[in-house]
C-alpha cells in the first residue's frame, strides 16, 4: 500500500509538476470503538481518490470527536491544501506542529501552503525548521532553494540545490534548477552540466533539454541548441515552448524559412501563443515578407493588447513598407509600453 | 511533335557552335549580299573616324557600330569596340557592355591585347567581382615591368573590386527614388541641388527644349538649369529658368545655398571652366557673375558648395599645386566681404585622383564630396567627412547601394539628413541619366523574439526571455531649420528684411541675409551649439528679436517662425528677446550687448524717438518683490543706453512686475514668456 501510494505521488509529481509534495500519514489499526480514528481513515481513503471535501468532512469530524488528533489536522490540511485554501492549510499544520513538534513533514508542507499564499520569508522559515528538524531534508533543501530563486537570490539557492544533490546525487529536479540558477549567473558551462546530469538522471525531462538547448542558444551554439530542443520535441511533441525556442534558434542562424516552421508548429499547438506569432513576423520581416510580418505582429497584439514588442516589430515592418504615419504610430505605442528602442526609434518621426 | 522539338533544339545547338567563329566583313563571307555589306563597312568607317578621336565621341560611333553589328554580329573586332564604347559612355547602363566583350571575346580571344582588362571592366561595372577580379589578374599577367602605368591601374581596380565586396556585403538602408516625370526626362537630367528645407530643386538637363535647342560635338542637347517646386508634397513641373541664366551654351547649376536664394554654376569659358554665381531678387536671377580671384583661375574650376553662414566656400579645380587631378579647395570671406586665399584641403580629403562634386550640409561640419580615391568601389564614389575638434575626418564611403562601381557624384543632402539627391543611371529611369532620392533609413533596426524555458523543474510557468539587441542611435543632422515668411504688421505685405544671425555668447554677427522682396520668404539654418539671437530688421520698421539656444548635440528641428515688423509708430511696443540678466538680479549679462546696440542704433538713427522699456516678471513669487526686480531690471536696461549717449529725457524705465502676463504662469515655457524686456515708443 506504501508502496503505491508513493509511485502515485511521484507520477503526480512528474506528471502535472504539481506544487504539492503532501505526504498523507499511514491509516492507523484501530479498535471497534474509535469512532474519530474511523473517520481519520476514510479521510485518507477520500483523498487518496482525490475527493477532497470528502476528506475534509471526515478530518473535522474526527477532530470533533478527538480534538488533539495531530495527524488528522496534518491531514487535513494535505486535503485543504489541495482543494486550495492555503490559509485553512496553514492554520491545521499550525495546530499540528503545537500539538506534536517534532514532525518535520509538518513544517514543510506548512511552508509549502505558506508559498501558495505570496508568504515566502514564512515559506523559508519552516523550510528551515524542517531541516532542523530532518538533516537530510533533501526536498526542504531543494523546496527552500525554489523560493530563494523566484527572490533571485541565486548563488544562495544554489547552495540549497547543493545541499539537496549531496543527500539524493540523482535528483533531477534539483540538478535541473541548479542548472538553471547558474544560466541566471550567466555560467553557462556550469549550467550545461547540470542540465546534461539532469537528463541523465531522468531522461524523460523535456524541460531539462529544453533548458539545454536554451543555454546553448546563448552561448550562440544554435547548432547544439537545436539538436536539445529536437529531442525535448521528441519527448513532449506538444512542447509549444521548445517548438519557439527551436525558431527562436534557427531564426538565430540565419535559417529563417526553418523558424517560421516552427514557429507555425508552435502556433498550431498553442494557437493562443503571442510569443510565437511575434517571432514568426520576426522570420517573414528578415524574408522580406513585409506584409506578412505585419499581419503575424497584429495577431500577436490581438493576443495580447500590451505587447510592446509586437507593436516594435510592426512598426519596423510597416517602415520597410514604407508606412510613415503605421511605423511612427506603433512605435510609438511600444514606447507607451515600456520598451526602450520604441522611443529612439520615434524620435527620428515627425 | 516530341522528334520535331529535339530536332529543333539539335538544329540551334548546331548554329549556335557555328556562331562561335570569327566572321571578318569580306565579300567571301557575303557573297549575296554585297550591297548591304558595303553599307555596314560605311559605317564602320564612319564610326571608326569617330572612335579614333577619343572617348568623348564613342557615344557618337556606337550607333554606326551597331548598325554594322545589325549586318554581322559575330566579328569579334566589332564587338570589341561596341563593348568599349558600352564602357565608357556615360549614359548608358553598364550591362549593356558585357555581352559584346564576352562575344569579342569568344570569337577571338587575342582580339586586342587588353581584352581581359575590357572584360575586368564590365564585370566590374556589373558588379560581378570575381570574374572581374580574375580578368583584371588575367590582365596583369600580361603586362611587363615597364607598364608602370598600366600596373598601378589594374592594382586599383583590383582594389576597388575588394571594397566593393564588402560594401555589397553591408548595404546601407535607403530607399532609391526616381523624382517621378514631372522633373526628369527621356534626356540627360543631372547635378540636382536643393533648398536646404528640399521646397526648392533645380538641376540640369539636356533636353530637347534646351535654349538654342542645338546638339553640341556629343550629340546632345546643350545644357540648361531647370527649377521645380516641392507643392502638396509633390514636385511641380520643371521649368526652364531661361534669361539671364541659360543661354545657346552649356548652362550648369553645381550648387545653391541653403535658403535657395543664390546659385552657383559653370560656365566654360572656352574651355577655361569657370564658376559663375547669381542671387535671386525677388522672383528674378540676376544675371551671372564670375566669381573673383582666388575662385576661379586660369585651370579648370568645377563644383562649388558654401556654408550656411555664407562665408566659406568649397570648390573644385584642377590647378596646379594640388594633390593630383581635381581638387577641392575652400576659402573664407572677410569682415569687408573679400575671399581670402585659397586653400587646399590637404592629404585628409583630397587623393591623388580626381575628387569632384562638393557640397556642405548646412551643419557647418559635414562635408559630401565624390572621390576616385580613398576607398572608392570604383570611378567617383560619394565619400562624408566631418570637420571635429580641429581636423576633418577620415572621409567614410557612404556605402552601397548608393555608391556603384561607376560615377556617383553631384551629391546633395537635405538639412534633416533623412534625404540625399543624385543622379545615376538606373532600371527605373526615365532614359540616360536621371535624379533620385535617396531616404536614409539609418542602422537596421532589430526585430525581437521573445522566448521562454521552464527554468524551474517545480513550477509549470515559464520564465520569459526577450531576445533584444542594443538600442541603435539614430542619427539626424545637429542642426535647426528656421524659417518663414516676414510682412508688414499692418499691411501684411511681403517684406524684404536684414536677418542677423548672432552668436550671443560670442557677441558677434555671424551671418545676414535677406528675405525675399517678393514673398517675405527667409530660411536660415542653425548648427547646434549655441545661443543665437535673430534680428529681423528694416528702415522704418521697429527691429524684431528672437532667441534660440540650440545646446551642443541637439537633434534636427524644423521651426517656422513667421514675422511681423511693426512701423515705428506711437504705440508700437516690441518684446526684446536677446536681453538677458543675471538669476534673480539686475546685472545685465554680456550675451545682451548686440540686442542693445540694435536698440542705441534705433534710437540714433531716429532722434525725435522717445520710449519706455519695461520690465516684467513671472508669476513666481511676491508681487512687491517682483515689482522691484523688473523695475531695476528696466533701469539697467536705460542705464545702459544713457551710457552709450541716448538722451535721458527721451528714455523711461518702468516695472511692471507680475502684472502685465503675455503666456501662463503654470508652464515653464509660458513663464519664461513672461520673463522679459518690452519697449514701446510713445513719441516720435
Amino acid at each position: 500500500m506504501k508502496k503505491t501510494i508513493l509511485i502515485f505521488a511521484s507520477l503526480l509529481i512528474g506528471v502535472c509538476n504539481s506544487y504539492a509534495q503532501t505526504d498523507t500519514v499511514k491509516a492507523i489499526q484501530f479498535l471497534p470503538d474509535n469512532e474519530a480514528e474511523k473517520f481519520y481513515n476514510s479521510g485518507i481513503a477520500n483523498y487518496n481518490k482525490k475527493d477532497y471535501q470528502a476528506a475534509v468532512a471526515d478530518y473535522d469530524k474526527a477532530i470533533g470527536l478527538k480534538d488533539n488528533f495531530d495527524k488528522a489536522y496534518y491531514n487535513r490540511g494535505a486535503a485543504k491544501f489541495e482543494l486550495k485554501d492555503y490559509k485553512g492549510a496553514v492554520a491545521d499544520y499550525n495546530k499540528s506542529i503545537q500539538l506534536q513538534p517534532n514532525n518535520d513533514k509538518a513544517y514543510f508542507s506548512r511552508a509549502q501552503a505558506k508559498n501558495a499564499i505570496g508568504d515566502k520569508e514564512g515559506a523559508i522559515a519552516d523550510y528551515t525548521l524542517a531541516i532542523e528538524k530532518n538533516l537530510n531534508y533533501s526536498q526542504a533543501y531543494y523546496y527552500r532553494a525554489s523560493v530563494k530563486f523566484e527572490n533571485k537570490d541565486y548563488k544562495a539557492a544554489i547552495e540549497d540545490y547543493n545541499k539537496a544533490i549531496i543527500i539524493k546525487p540523482d535528483y533531477a529536479y534539483a540538478l535541473n534548477d541548479r542548472g538553471s540558477a547558474k544560466r541566471q549567473l550567466e555560467d553557462y558551462d556550469g549550467a550545461i552540466s547540470d542540465y546534461q546530469k539532469a537528463v541523465i538522471a531522468n531522461p524523460e525531462m523535456a524541460f531539462a533539454y529544453n533548458n539545454l538547448g536554451s543555454v546553448k542558444r546563448r552561448k550562440g551554439d544554435y547548432k547544439a541548441a537545436i539538436e536539445d530542443y529536437g529531442k525535448a520535441i521528441k519527448i513532449r511533441y506538444d512542447y509549444h515552448i521548445a517548438y519557439n525556442n527551436r525558431g527562436a534558434a534557427r531564426y538565430e542562424s540565419g535559417d529563417y524559412k526553418g523558424a517560421i516552421e516552427d514557429f507555425d508548429m508552435a502556433i498550431k499547438l498553442q494557437p493562443t501563443y503571442s510569443y510565437a506569432y511575434n517571432n514568426r513576423a520576426s522570420a517573414k520581416y528578415k524574408m522580406k515578407n513585409y506584409n506578412g510580418a505585419i499581419d503575424d505582429c497584429s495577431e500577436a497584439i490581438k493576443l495580447d493588447g500590451n505587447y510592446g514588442f509586437a507593436y516594435l516589430n510592426r512598426g519596423n515592418a510597416k517602415e520597410m513598407l514604407r508606412d510613415e504615419n503605421g511605423s511612427c504610430s506603433d512605435w510609438k505605442k511600444a514606447a507607451e509600453l515600456g520598451v526602450a528602442a520604441g522611443k529612439g526609434y520615434a524620435s527620428e518621426c515627425k | 511533335m516530341k522528334k520535331l522539338i529535339v530536332l529543333f533544339f539539335v538544329s540551334i545547338a548546331c548554329l549556335q557552335s557555328m556562331a562561335q567563329s570569327n566572321v571578318e566583313f569580306t565579300k567571301d563571307n557575303f557573297k549575296d549580299k554585297k550591297d548591304a555589306l558595303k553599307d555596314a563597312l560605311e559605317e564602320i568607317k564612319l564610326g571608326d573616324e569617330l572612335y579614333e578621336m577619343g572617348p568623348f565621341l564613342y557615344r557618337s560611333a556606337l550607333p554606326h557600330y551597331l548598325k554594322a553589328n545589325d549586318f554581322n554580329p559575330n566579328n569579334a573586332l566589332l564587338n570589341y569596340k561596341i563593348g568599349t564604347c558600352y564602357v565608357f559612355v556615360k549614359t548608358v547602363i553598364k550591362s549593356k557592355a558585357v555581352p559584346y566583350i564576352e562575344k569579342a571575346y569568344k570569337l577571338n580571344p587575342t582580339v586586342s591585347p587588353d581584352i581581359h582588362y575590357l572584360l575586368g571592366r564590365g564585370y566590374h561595372l556589373t558588379m560581378q567581382w570575381d570574374k572581374a577580379k580574375q580578368e583584371y589578374t588575367m590582365y596583369r599577367q600580361t603586362l611587363s615591368s615597364k607598364d608602370i602605368d598600366k600596373m598601378k591601374d589594374v592594382d586599383k581596380k583590383l582594389n576597388e573590386c575588394g571594397y566593393g565586396i564588402n560594401y555589397m556585403k553591408n548595404p546601407i538602408r535607403v530607399f532609391i527614388d526616381n523624382v517621378g516625370t514631372t522633373i526628369n526626362s527621356r534626356f540627360s537630367d543631372y547635378t540636382p541641388v536643393i533648398s536646404a528645407d528640399e521646397d526648392v530643386m533645380m538641376f540640369t538637363s539636356r533636353r530637347d527644349n534646351s535654349t538654342g535647342a542645338k546638339l553640341d560635338q556629343e550629340g546632345e542637347y546643350f545644357e540648361d538649369i531647370y527649377i521645380s517646386y516641392k507643392f502638396n508634397k509633390e514636385w511641380t513641373q520643371a521649368k526652364n529658368i531661361g534669361a539671364p541664366i541659360n543661354t545657346n551654351g552649356h548652362d550648369a547649376i553645381i550648387g545653391l545655398s541653403p535658403s535657395g536664394q543664390k546659385l552657383f554654376m559653370y560656365i566654360d569659358d572656352k574651355g577655361d571652366g569657370n564658376i559663375y554665381e547669381c542671387d535671386l531678387l525677388g522672383d528674378k536671377w540676376s544675371k551671372p557673375e564670375k566669381m573673383p580671384k582666388p575662385i576661379n583661375s586660369s585651370s579648370h574650376e568645377s563644383a562649388a558648395t558654401i556654408s550656411f553662414d555664407g562665408k566659406t566656400i568649397y570648390w573644385v579645380s584642377d590647378r596646379e599645386g594640388g594633390l593630383g587631378g581635381k581638387d577641392i579647395y575652400t576659402c573664407t570671406k572677410n569682415e569687408k566681404g573679400k575671399w581670402g586665399e585659397a586653400v587646399n584641403m590637404g592629404a585628409g580629403i583630397n587623393t591623388p585622383y580626381n575628387e569632384e562634386g562638393v557640397f556642405m550640409l548646412p551643419d557647418g561640419k559635414t562635408l559630401y564630396f565624390s572621390s576616385e580615391g580613398h576607398t572608392s568601389m570604383g570611378a567617383l564614389d560619394i565619400f562624408s567627412s566631418v570637420y571635429e575638434n580641429g581636423k576633418w575626418s577620415t572621409p567614410q564611403n557612404i556605402g552601397y547601394p548608393v555608391n556603384t562601381p561607376d560615377n556617383d557624384m553631384f551629391f546633395v543632402m537635405s538639412a534633416s539628413g533623412k534625404h540625399g539627391y543624385y543622379s545615376s543611371i538606373r532600371e527605373d529611369g526615365q532614359g540616360e541619366v536621371d535624379l533620385y532620392q535617396i531616404s536614409f533609413l539609418g542602422v537596421e533596426k532589430q526585430m525581437v523574439l521573445n522566448t521562454e524555458d521552464n527554468l524551474l523543474a517545480n513550477q509549470t510557468a515559464p520564465v520569459s526571455e526577450t531576445n533584444i539587441a542594443a538600442q541603435v542611435e539614430v542619427k539626424t543632422s545637429q542642426l535647426t531649420l528656421l524659417k518663414g515668411i516676414i510682412t508688414d504688421a499692418l499691411t501684411k505685405n511681403p517684406l524684404e528684411a536684414l536677418i542677423e544671425i548672432v552668436d550671443n555668447e560670442k557677441n558677434v554677427v555671424i551671418a545676414s541675409f535677406s528675405s525675399n522682396s517678393k514673398t517675405g520668404k527667409y530660411l536660415v539654418t542653425l548648427p547646434s551649439g549655441k545661443n543665437y539671437g535673430i534680428a529681423v530688421k528694416k528702415e522704418g520698421y521697429l527691429f524684431h528679436s528672437e532667441n534660440f539656444d540650440i545646446p551642443l548635440g541637439s537633434g534636427y528641428q524644423e521651426i517656422t517662425k513667421d514675422v511681423e515688423l511693426k512701423n515705428i509708430a506711437v504705440g508700437s511696443k516690441i518684446v526684446l528677446k536677446n536681453i538677458f540678466f543675471d538669476f534673480d538680479k539686475a546685472t545685465l549679462r554680456k550675451e545682451s550687448f548686440n540686442e542693445l546696440e540694435n536698440l542705441t542704433k534705433l534710437l540714433n538713427d531716429v532722434p525725435s524717438l522717445k520710449i519706455e522699456i519695461s520690465g516684467h516678471t513671472d508669476g513666481k513669487g511676491s508681487a512687491a518683490y517682483n515689482l522691484t526686480l523688473s523695475d531695476n531690471r528696466a533701469k539697467a536696461v536705460v542705464d545702459y543706453l544713457v551710457g552709450k549717449g541716448i538722451a535721458k529725457d527721451r528714455l523711461v524705465a518702468k516695472g511692471y512686475g507680475l502684472t502685465r502676463p503675455i503666456a501662463t504662469n503654470d508652464t515653464e515655457e509660458g513663464r519664461q514668456l513672461n520673463r522679459r524686456t518690452e519697449f514701446e515708443i510713445l513719441s516720435k
